[in-house]
């Protein structure tokens, strides 16, 4: 059982605010990812449920018990950091066994908890050496075993896997990730990796300027954001938002999109589905959200979605998809096609756009319309 | 291994002394500081407000003792040497520090052999460098008589026991010890100019000393503030290698502040008046760091 | 694109009379360098009528060590005839307790002041960097007075307590600055770890620390071993450190001028610090220089 709640947590450096009065839970056995970009406060946040900063205000609640005067040593918590932070001086076994050794564990059993912790990381071979002589992949392994060593009731890890390479940081995802459910514990684990984010997390909790801007599970996140900073920080290549009027036309509310086709401007009327919410919104602006697949090549998808035709930019071929670069009301907006229907740049093609899946945002307020 | 009893006990006593730990191991030596260096500044402050000759005394009477000070040739002779030895301390050792550095810096094989020797004189003390100095100036076996015997009869270099020039002869002593040091400053920098912009400056055409002149040392401007500093100071300090040197002599035409301050202290029993001049040099001092001390820190916040 | 493998100018005739040219200055600059030191010794091993023939530059037309035998063991410095032995002596005593306990204060105060970023912390650091570039003027004369008041004046002790005292800053600025470059996270992860702030300093800092401590002690020690105004100012006969019986000796009138003897013992007391230096040099460097280049 480890369940953490804070509530009202604010903290500030100098004059600058880093927490304004967040309030989260953690559920008992979950994965909770804190996203965000640099400086919105997530590792603060981190810090102070380790219980290595002090927040200014504010309760935190592990168990259900008040902690905030509780040393970090005494709070059963492990972290993993973002610098791996081994001891250079000592061994590696000394390194994972140090926690241990400070909480007066006689030698024998640290050393065989040491063995155990090893064999499942598979460092066995690395126990004897220094720090300096492990690649970033053993160091990172090294940094896990410390904290499993333990065996605490939250694992809390800051950064870990941005100092390695990419293909690295795709393998430690997924051990982390069957970690997690072998061990059961409740884990924090604060990221600006999108990718590292949605593949780890039960939840999500997107930071920015000390405040928690929404919490969901990765497909919340991903299909109904909170608000366009949200929607644009997570998704590669981010959401493409186009500013719209929206209008009735045939007593159907929908709204108007500016394209271009054969280098002449044109507007395309686009249907809302389920706009009973909007009816309020007739002829004023909103910011339309289209992620790059929901406008897409017309022959992949079923026939009833609306079709748009304009001309086409540039191509950018990933691989499996090809991003198409067309201008949607003055501003580029990208569309994922199969490269099997991208026509050649300068040219025109049809697009559909699901517009059940399109999303919509107070142009005022950046909030997502429900 | 967790240990649900010790959850319950919150901040326990040890912890809680954990805490405020970093402020109790630095105030002793801090206290040593306040006291030693500010009380002990206010003190001296204290005694030069006051007559004390043989024995310091804590009968406050005024600014009498700045005012004799500032009237006395020697004090007067001491400042003025105080202007030409620092000013001249500083521009050479920085100059010559700065062409070494640069010279040093053209991948020289030797580099390691040369800076052992351009650096040694910093770890020697002043009344050895004094001594030596005394020894090779003194124009009746030194360098003169050295230079006049092997058939240079004009060759003049009386300047240790001149008047006019003995403080000249500090000054190459000085320079001697504190060149290399402002080497091996200047040559640490040059080892952290990017190779690459030096690259980019090849390649625009650009000569090896219009490369130094136009880019690099201009970005250097921060170590010459500390060279600046750094000999600044410690030409205020001068003390030993007046004594060692010329003794503050002929007369006291070679005396610095320092050796005026010890002179008046020690010798004198004039203690009222060398607490006033030690107070000068402390200004004087202040005078740079402070501003120096202040940009830094601030910068360093900012930073 | 080709890369140049050598700077251009790297070629033909005037790339060989640049090389000439540096050469030439750096040869020439360290003659000037080595020229002192090279008449002290020579000085030091000929006798009295070779140098009152006035050859200064030339060498000795014999190694003759009396000179030396009589500076460390029979010059007279004052009414003593003892030589330069029993002052250096004294300064050994003086330097090995001064260097150590400043040298720990310094580890310890730097460590606190560097990972704990408590309120007031900058001012203190402020005020400790002040500390460093005062003129000991200033302080001589209270220091005077108080050594007095502890019953330590015109003894080693007393300097010892002084040089302790005015090393403190030197040894906290340059632990302080070597401790902020090592990072935070280490410190955190012993404390998560359980270690509090001693356990931290001793597991954890100190064996990061032999590059800093080598270059605190090689500062002080030079430092201690070098200074003179203290010891004038509050030592006086068998008690003074080996600078101020060097000046004694030198700038003695009342006998004849033994130019040899006084170059020896100049040597004799340069020594410790120069075996020092051509031991550590690297150490050395970066203790001068630690003061210059920003923490």
């Amino acid at each position: 059982m480890a369940t953490i709640s804070i509530e009202h947590a604010s903290k500030s450096f100098g004059s600058t605010k880093v927490l304004k009065d967040i309030s989260l839970d953690v559920k008992d056995g979950e994965f909770l990812v804190l996203l965000g970009a640099s400086g919105c406060g997530k590792s603060t946040l981190l810090n102070i449920i380790a219980g290595l900063e002090p927040m200014a205000d504010g309760t935190i609640r592990l168990d259900g018990e008040v902690v905030n005067d509780v040393h970090p040593k005494n709070r059963d918590i492990a972290m993993v950091f973002q610098s791996y932070a081994l001891y250079p001086n000592m061994t590696v076994e000394r390194n994972i066994a140090f926690g241990l050794e400070m909480r007066k564990i006689s030698k024998a059993e640290r050393k065989a908890t040491v063995r155990e912790v090893a064999s499942t990381l598979q460092i066995e071979h690395l126990l004897s050496r220094k720090p300096s002589q492990l690649s970033g992949g053993q160091r990172q392994r090294v940094a896990m075993g410390r904290a499993l060593v333990r065996r605490p009731k939250i694992f809390l890890f800051d950064e870990p896997l941005s100092n390695l390479d990419a293909k690295l940081r795709g393998e430690m995802r997924t051990e982390i990730k069957k970690l997690h459910q072998t061990l059961k514990a409740t884990m924090v684990y604060v990221t600006h990796d999108q990718i590292e984010a949605m593949t780890l997390a039960d939840r999500i909790a997107i930071m920015k300027d000390g405040e928690i801007q929404q919490i969901g599970t990765p497909q919340e996140i991903y299909s109904k954001p909170a608000n366009m900073y949200v929607a644009g920080f997570v998704g590669a290549p981010p959401m493409n938002f186009v500013e719209v009027d929206l209008v009735k036309r045939e007593e159907q509310l929908g709204a108007i999109l500016p394209a271009v086709l054969k280098g002449e401007p044109v507007d395309h009327f686009l249907p809302l589905p389920n706009s009973k919410h909007l009816e309020a919104r007739e002829n004023t602006k909103v910011i339309l959200g289209l992620r790059p697949e929901i406008i897409t090549d017309s022959t992949s998808t079923h026939s009833s979605a609306p079709e748009i035709e304009c001309d086409v930019e540039f191509l950018e071929p990933t691989g499996a998809d090809t991003l198409c670069i067309i201008r949607l009301n003055g501003h580029p907006a990208k569309a994922r096609v199969s490269p099997l229907f991208a026509c050649p740049p300068g040219e025109s093609m049809r697009f559909t756009l699901d517009t059940h899946r399109a999303c919509l945002f107070d142009p005022t307020t950046e909030q997502a319309i429900t | 291994m967790s240990h649900p009893q010790q959850r319950k006990q919150q901040m326990s006593v040890l912890d809680r002394l954990q805490r405020y730990l970093p402020q109790l191991v630095v105030a002793p030596p801090f206290l040593l500081l306040v006291f030693f260096v500010y009380g002990f500044i206010a003190w001296t402050g204290i005694i030069s407000l006051t007559n004390s000759r043989m024995l310091p005394t804590f009968d406050v009477q005024g600014i009498q003792q700045y005012v004799r000070l500032l009237a006395m040739d020697r004090w007067n002779v001491a400042f003025d040497n105080l202007l030409i030895f620092g000013s001249l301390y500083i521009l050479f050792s920085i100059t010559i520090g700065c062409v070494l550095a640069v010279l040093l810096d053209q991948r020289i094989r030797a580099e390691g052999a040369l800076r052992t020797i351009y650096l040694y004189p910093m770890a020697i003390s002043f009344i050895v460098t004094g001594t030596a100095w005394k020894w090779i100036l003194n124009p009746s076996l030194g360098i003169e008589s050295y230079m006049q015997k092997l058939g240079w009869e004009s060759f003049q270099f009386d300047w240790i026991v001149n008047r006019d020039m003995a403080i000249y002869v500090v000054v190459i002593a000085a320079v001697w010890q504190a060149s290399g040091f402002v080497m091996a400053l200047f040559l640490s920098a040059l080892r952290t100019v990017d190779e690459d912009i030096i690259r980019a400056a090849h390649l625009d055409g650009a000569s090896t000393t219009r490369i130094y002149f136009g880019i690099i040392l201009p970005s250097l401007r921060p170590v010459f503030l500390s060279a600046f500093v750094i000999l600044a100071h410690l030409s205020i300090k001068s003390f030993d290698l007046v004594v060692a040197l010329t003794n503050g002599g002929p007369g006291y035409s070679s005396t610095l502040p320092a050796n005026f301050m010890y002179e008046m202290a020690f010798r004198r029993n004039q203690i009222g008046l060398g607490a006033a001049s030690a107070m000068m040099m402390l200004a004087t001092v202040a005078a740079i760091i402070v501003p120096y001390l202040y940009s830094e820190l601030r910068a360093k916040r900012h930073g | 694109m080709a890369e140049p493998k050598t700077l251009p100018g790297a070629n033909g005739k005037r790339h060989l009379l640049g090389r000439l040219f540096i050469w030439t200055l750096l040869l020439a600059a360290a003659v000037l360098y080595l020229g002192p030191i090279y008449v002290v010794l020579s000085t030091s091993l000929k006798d009295l009528a070779e140098i009152r023939a006035g050859a200064l530059l030339d060498l000795p037309h014999e190694l003759n060590f009396t000179a030396w035998r009589e500076a460390w063991s029979s010059a007279c410095i004052g009414v003593r005839c003892e030589g330069l032995r029993p002052y250096f002596l004294n300064s050994v005593i003086m330097s090995v307790p001064s260097v150590a306990i400043s040298t720990l204060i310094g580890a310890l105060s730097g460590y606190a002041l560097s990972l704990f970023r408590f309120r007031g912390a900058n001012i203190i650091f402020a005020l400790m960097l002040f500390g460093c570039f005062i003129p000991f003027q200033i302080v001589i004369l209270p220091m005077a007075q108080t050594l007095g008041f502890l019953g330590v004046a015109n003894s080693i002790t007393g300097l010892i307590v002084v040089h302790t005292i005015y090393g403190i800053s030197f040894t906290t600025l340059f632990f302080r600055n070597y401790y902020v470059s090592v990072p935070q996270e280490l410190v955190r992860a012993a404390t998560m770890d359980g270690a509090g702030f001693f356990r931290i300093f001793w597991h954890i800092m100190l064996p990061l620390s032999v590059p800093i401590i080598v270059v605190s002690v090689i500062w002080q020690f030079t430092q201690v071993w070098n200074e003179f105004l203290f010891g004038a100012s509050f030592t006086s006969g068998g008690s003074q450190p080996v600078t101020v019986a060097l000046n004694n000796l030198i700038n003695s009138t009342t006998s004849v001028k033994q130019y040899n003897v006084d170059m020896a013992a100049a040597l004799i007391a340069a020594a410790p610090t120069l075996v020092v230096y051509i031991i550590a040099g690297r150490f050395f460097v970066r203790g001068l220089t630690a003061g210059a280049v920003k923490g």
